[in-house]
């Protein structure tokens, strides 16, 4: 036979065509001007990668964030070295980075069997489809570092499952070191890294556990005591708050004296956004008064999907493996999961923002997957003749309603590439003053140049309740 | 009622059939850009100045007005706007976008606006009751408005 058609190639050809959609919007969508282009004309005066660093470790008060500006600069020499092609070379990181998340997702799942090649199917439905994930691809800064720190995180659970070894021990510390010094939500490797040694994966040996306790004490005494950072207060930041969204102003006025209580409000908040998809940064959309221009449906789709497959995922946390009877949120990745949500809910207590649960989003997806793949064995196995057609048109009524969740995805890129495009007319001169004052912008000009050659997409063009169903009007 | 064999297909299929469909769909759309700088679902591109100035696409118009002819009427698709097709200079498209930094954009490329012009403008402005166009076209005539005579072109 010419092709050898077992689940495990369908799983990857699935994956594959995932990969090239994603990562093509991705490529699609030029540098945006806003949170970009400061960036690029700063660190790119910087005159080593070394002084770049030095920069982040003083660029805030509250953010040790210097891998950011090393991988800016990184990257910027790259683009120089091959014609000063920006776009080629931060939007193609950015796609590549995106291929590979997918592909470790895949790589970390590993269906062997039909069932496993179906759940796979569904489980990159949630995994491009939840709100979460569109923070790791519609922005960069100018690189997507949320997007990063969940390949470092799943990297790390990756390794963990390996056989382990010096070598698997270095990249994880060496992960974790990046990671904690790209976002502070890099610290959440750790997290994987110990839940998946508390599960009973081995790939990550107890020394290296305790080298990552000694970098992550390391990185305190960096923080506070040599930098003296401080963490984020009230009001550094908008965030939601019940039905609304709070202006630093108003979060200072209203929260000044109580800050723990919107602290709670937050860390709770941002757990829930991922298994309900509700509230977004805090604030609950879809009990605000309904807009006509944006129909319940979207809200009923995305709240009830999601309600949906979390309690598909509570009913699989809650069985016993078949081996010992050991409770399966007590495996591997549902604990990976449980750590990741409440350690990057903890990291947002100042702020909600979907981003910074992007990578929680991953491992519940990789969750679904396994939740799914079993369900799909115990229906084959035990559900009622009389029923059958119903959990057909149940499962498939559900599934559909996912993918139309993900093709909401794509629309999403293509409308960030037009407000991408869109940016480098509406926030230069005459419109607005320019990012950066004209002395100064090197780069700007090719920057404005690529950026209205690339990516010529025009969402307002399709048929209006398109968007509405995907939240945007 | 279905067998078990049935319901194993089944079930199996429909789990994975929608995201099968859209890895298909957005996969080969996916390849279509990657090779030829095109997608092929939710991506259109406005085919005329007129067509970029009333959807809001201001790079486009700023690419296009470098060849384009900035008097020319044409036939425009704005469907947040208008039910059907109709034919609009792309000043009169910008007006219909309701954005008024798109009218400052399609002047500032060398659209025209004459007195006819504007009158013609503001009618459609008024028309739509979009206050912030109106406002912004009174700067160059705030006179009392007539429109009897001034034909809306959609």
């Amino acid at each position: 036979m010419f092709f050898d058609w077992t689940p495990r190639a369908a799983a990857w050809i699935i994956t594959a065509l995932f990969a090239i959609a994603v990562s093509a919007s991705i490529f699609r969508i030029p540098i945006q001007v806003s949170d970009s282009v400061e960036i690029l004309e700063g660190v790119d005066r910087a005159p080593s990668v070394a002084v770049a660093f030095a920069q982040g470790l003083h660029a805030s008060k509250t953010m040790l964030r210097p891998m950011r500006q090393v991988g800016t600069r990184l990257l910027l020499d790259i683009a120089h070295a091959t014609g000063d092609r920006y776009n080629l070379v931060f939007r193609g990181f950015h796609a590549v980075a995106a291929a590979l998340l997918i592909a470790l997702f895949t790589q970390i799942a590993r269906p062997r069997d039909w069932s496993g090649a179906a759940a796979l199917c569904f489980a990159m439905l949630v995994l491009t489809g939840l709100h979460t994930f569109g923070g790791m691809t519609r922005e960069a800064y100018p690189i997507n570092h949320f997007l990063l720190i969940a390949i470092y995180c799943l990297a790390a659970f990756a390794i963990a499952e390996s056989r382990g070894g010096l070598v698997a021990d270095v990249v994880a510390c060496l992960l974790f070191v990046i990671a904690s010094l790209t976002l502070e939500s890099g610290l959440v490797v750790f997290g994987v890294a110990l839940a998946a040694y508390l599960a009973g994966l081995r790939g990550i040996s107890r020394g290296a556990l305790i080298a990552m306790a000694i970098v992550a004490a390391g990185y305190v005494i960096l923080r506070v005591p040599l930098l003296h950072m401080t963490g984020n207060v009230v009001g550094e930041r908008q965030t939601g708050y019940g039905t609304e969204m709070l202006t630093t102003s108003e979060l200072r006025a209203r929260f000044g004296d109580m800050s723990w209580l919107l602290y709670g409000y937050t860390i709770l908040c941002s757990f829930l956004t991922i298994p309900l998809s509700q509230p977004v940064a805090g604030q609950w959309t879809a009990f605000a008064a309904w807009d006509p221009q944006a129909p319940p449906l979207f809200f009923l789709n995305d709240m009830g999907t999601s309600l949906v497959t979390t309690a598909v995922v509570v009913w699989y946390l809650s069985r016993r493996r078949p081996p010992d009877g050991r409770r399966r949120w007590r495996d591997p990745a549902p604990l990976a999961m449980i750590a990741m949500l409440l350690g990057s809910a903890v990291l947002s207590y100042a702020y909600a923002k979907s981003e910074i649960m992007s990578a929680a989003g991953v491992f519940y997806a990789l969750v679904v997957y396994l939740a799914v793949r079993e369900l799909v064995e115990v229906l084959i196995t035990k559900a009622q003749p009389s029923l059958r057609v119903v959990v057909v048109l149940a499962i498939a009524f559900v599934s559909t309603a996912w993918a139309w969740r993900a093709m909401g995805l794509q629309y999403r890129l293509q409308r960030g590439a037009f407000e991408a495009r869109s940016e480098w007319v509406l926030r230069m001169p005459p419109f607005s003053p320019p990012p950066v004052q004209p002395a100064d912008a090197r780069l700007t000009p090719r920057l404005l140049d690529e950026a209205m050659h690339r990516g010529r997409t025009n969402p307002f063009l399709l048929w209006p309740p398109y968007a509405r169903l995907w939240g945007e009007n | 009622m279905l067998d078990a064999r049935r319901f194993r297909v089944l079930l199996t299929a429909a789990v994975a059939a929608p995201g099968v469909v859209v890895a298909l769909t957005t996969g080969a759309s996916g390849l279509s850009a990657w090779l030829l700088d095109r997608p092929l679902v939710l991506a259109p591109v406005p085919r005329n100045l007129s067509e970029a100035a009333g959807n809001r696409d201001v790079a486009d118009v700023v690419v296009m007005s470098a060849a384009a002819d900035l008097i020319q009427p044409e036939l425009a698709r704005i469907p947040l706007r208008l039910r059907e097709p109709a034919t609009l200079t792309p000043l009169e498209a910008a007006v219909i976008s309701e954005r008024a930094y798109m009218i400052r954009l399609v002047r500032d490329r060398g659209g025209r606006l004459g007195a006819d012009e504007l009158r013609t403008l503001r009618c459609i402005a008024e028309a739509r009751k979009d206050r912030g166009t109106i406002a912004y076209l009174a700067q160059f005539d705030a006179s009392a408005l007539k429109c009897d005579d001034v034909r809306i072109p959609y």
